[in-house]
């Protein structure tokens, strides 16, 4: 069987898409831009380390009116992308979006790549969240979509070694979108915490 | 995607690590479930029950969303027919056209056809039990669905929902 990649062009969601080319599963990266400042920056680096390591052309979906009436850290410049980083419904959108494309394509799930729930920051990256998400999903469309998290028991430090590992580089993971990664944001700050390993 | 605030958990090895991702990856791929709508002709339901007992007796993991119209296509119900169509298409993953003799006079399935790849579906299989002769060359869609066509053996089905994916 086969299914949805939510990928970001960032270095998680990479490494899944690497894996399961590996283990020869089938699978539809899907990249959501959901009005995020780092969009444009997230979609030429996603569709750049996706033709270099060999996985499926990305799929782009473009919701960028979620981001211009939802402000945060994330989807507006003039907010702090580290303190008002929380984006409400950001991940129920992408489980959704990716369930309907799993729909469409005929798929039986959808991955995202959340990591261990210590370090989880907001709601939607915690077990009861995903629980709840398949079910509604599944109500919603009538047919059963797991929700695949493949890197649930990893630290960012074991991400970065397991894809080391697998050769893979060029990755972006800037809130921001700035060509030069901030150094404060909450994906820079996960690497910055794997250095101290 | 997701997010996350970092960190490391374990002093596990490379290899350790490449076996927890790939157990949780194997979810998807162990899901061998299929949702397959099956085109055919009114005429041959008895043969498609037929199929669907094979289907089980191959102990597959298989829900069939069968379908079979008598409503003539250009009926005044037909809009009402198609709607309701398109959502068992929707829901499946492959549509199987069960081919005989009475295939290539109906538009229903013709338009089965048209509308599974339209919306979408990777695969349109075409199943043909060995004691009907189909003329193939005598309709359009034959030749599209020649790749996929299976020939049971004995006059029985074998592995058609196999081609699912």
């Amino acid at each position: 069987m086969s299914f949805v990649n939510l990928v970001s062009g960032g270095l998680d969601s990479t490494l899944i898409g690497v894996m399961a080319k590996e283990d020869h599963i089938d699978h539809f990266p899907l990249f959501v831009d959901y009005g995020q400042r780092a969009a444009a920056k997230e979609w030429a680096t996603c569709q750049a380390v996706h033709r270099q390591l060999g996985l499926p052309v990305p799929t782009r979906m473009d919701l960028s009116g979620f981001g211009q009436v939802i402000a945060s850290g994330l989807t507006n410049v003039s907010m702090d992308v580290k303190e008002d980083a929380f984006t409400p419904g950001r991940n129920l959108l992408f489980l959704l979006m990716g369930s309907a494309y799993a729909y469409q394509v005929g798929a039986s799930s959808v991955a995202i790549g959340l990591l261990a729930e210590q370090f989880s920051l907001f709601p939607d990256q915690r077990h009861p969240f995903l629980v709840q998400a398949e079910q509604a999903i599944a109500a919603a469309m009538g047919r059963q979509i797991k929700v695949l998290t493949p890197l649930i028991e990893f630290g960012k430090a074991d991400v970065v070694r397991l894809a080391t590992e697998k050769g893979v580089v060029g990755t972006y993971s800037c809130h921001t979108g700035n060509s030069q990664p901030c150094g404060r944001c909450i994906a820079c700050l996960e690497f910055q915490l794997n250095k101290g390993e | 995607m997701g997010g996350g605030s970092g960190g490391g958990l374990f002093s596990s090895d490379i290899r350790s690590l490449e076996d927890k991702v790939k157990q949780r990856l194997a979810e998807a791929k162990g899901d061998v479930s299929r949702h397959v709508f099956i085109s055919f002709d009114h005429e041959d339901l008895d043969e498609v029950n037929l199929l669907r007992g094979q289907a089980k007796n191959d102990k597959m993991d298989l829900q069939f969303d069968d379908h079979s119209v008598k409503e003539p296509y250009d009926s005044t119900n037909a809009d009402y027919i198609k709607r309701n169509i398109c959502e068992k298409i929707d829901r499946c993953s492959v549509t199987l056209v069960y081919l005989t003799d009475k295939t290539a006079s109906s538009k229903w399935i013709n338009w089965e056809i048209e509308e599974s790849l339209k919306r979408g579906k990777g695969r349109v299989s075409g199943i043909l039990w060995a004691r009907h002769n189909m003329r193939e060359n005598d309709h359009g869609y034959a030749r599209e669905t020649q790749e996929t066509i299976h020939r049971g053996a004995g006059g029985r089905p074998r592995g058609a929902a196999a081609q699912a994916a």
